[in-house]
């Protein structure tokens, strides 16, 4: 059943959890990216051993890579709370245009009810104006 | 443009068997076996960054169907309160017609059965 709900809280944005889930798992998969064994590979090559130089260049593609991972996750999670307090502001901000449209609304109502009384009351004056007039002319 | 299907009753999201079906081909064997166990490390941390980053999305697109939603109801609320207000106004209007006319009769009688 869709109906409609005023007043109500406004949508939560993304979930804690969800938010946390992501920085974790962004984490720990920049973290796994550390380990430079697997970024020595890249460096093998036939019939040549590993050396001293190919070592140090997978450590510091490993460092590389993790350093970043570990920034965008952050940058990330960064996002997502930005994304989350737009949402709230933007939720915020349609409720209070609501509240003032609707305040506008009721001005308005009042006022056009006000000005039909007067016009009904009018017709009546004039009526016994007219009446009155006939009589003592 | 929002209508009543894509507001009161948009598509349902993505179901857990539809996610695990999309999720499967991350799952799927390590094709570098050579880069040994840092490589299954590697590649089993993108497969779970995945799946969380696929939650973070998902997430996020139902926050903004859900403000969505809220915003079109309020529209709705609105509209309905608008209308309210003149189907009174045309109420009031139609009454005062009405005595008016009801004024202009009995006056012209008169003035008719007087003169």
């Amino acid at each position: 059943m869709n109906q409609v709900q005023i007043g109500q809280p406004g949508p939560d944005g993304v979930s804690f959890g969800t938010r946390k889930a992501a920085l974790n798992n962004s984490l720990a998969q920049a973290y796994a990216q550390g380990d430079p064994r697997a970024a020595m590979k890249p460096y093998d090559r036939a019939g040549m051993s590993r050396g001293a130089g190919q070592m140090a260049q997978g450590g510091i593609d490993a460092t590389q890579k993790m350093a970043s991972g570990i920034a965008d996750a952050y940058t990330q999670d960064a996002q997502v709370g930005a994304y989350n307090a737009a949402n709230a502001y933007a939720n915020q901000q349609g409720q209070q245009q609501f509240a003032l449209q609707q305040a506008a609304l009721q001005q308005q109502d009042a006022y056009a009810q006000a000005m039909a009384n007067l016009q009904r009351r009018q017709q009546s004056m004039n009526f016994v104006s007219g009446l009155l007039g006939g009589l003592l002319r | 443009m929002l209508t009543y299907q894509n507001t009161f009753n948009p598509p349902k999201p993505v179901d857990d068997t539809q996610r695990a079906a999309a999720l499967s081909g991350l799952r799927m064997k390590n094709p570098y076996a050579a880069y040994g166990q840092q490589g299954q490390d590697i590649m089993s941390a993108l497969g779970d960054q995945n799946a969380a980053q696929y939650n973070l999305a998902a997430d996020k697109a139902n926050a903004d169907m859900e403000q969505r939603k809220t915003a079109a109801q309020r529209d709705f609320a609105l509209q309905g309160l608008q209308q309210m207000s003149q189907a009174r106004q045309n109420q009031a209007d139609y009454n005062n017609a009405r005595s008016a006319m009801g004024y202009g009769l009995v006056s012209n009688l008169l003035s008719g059965l007087f003169r």
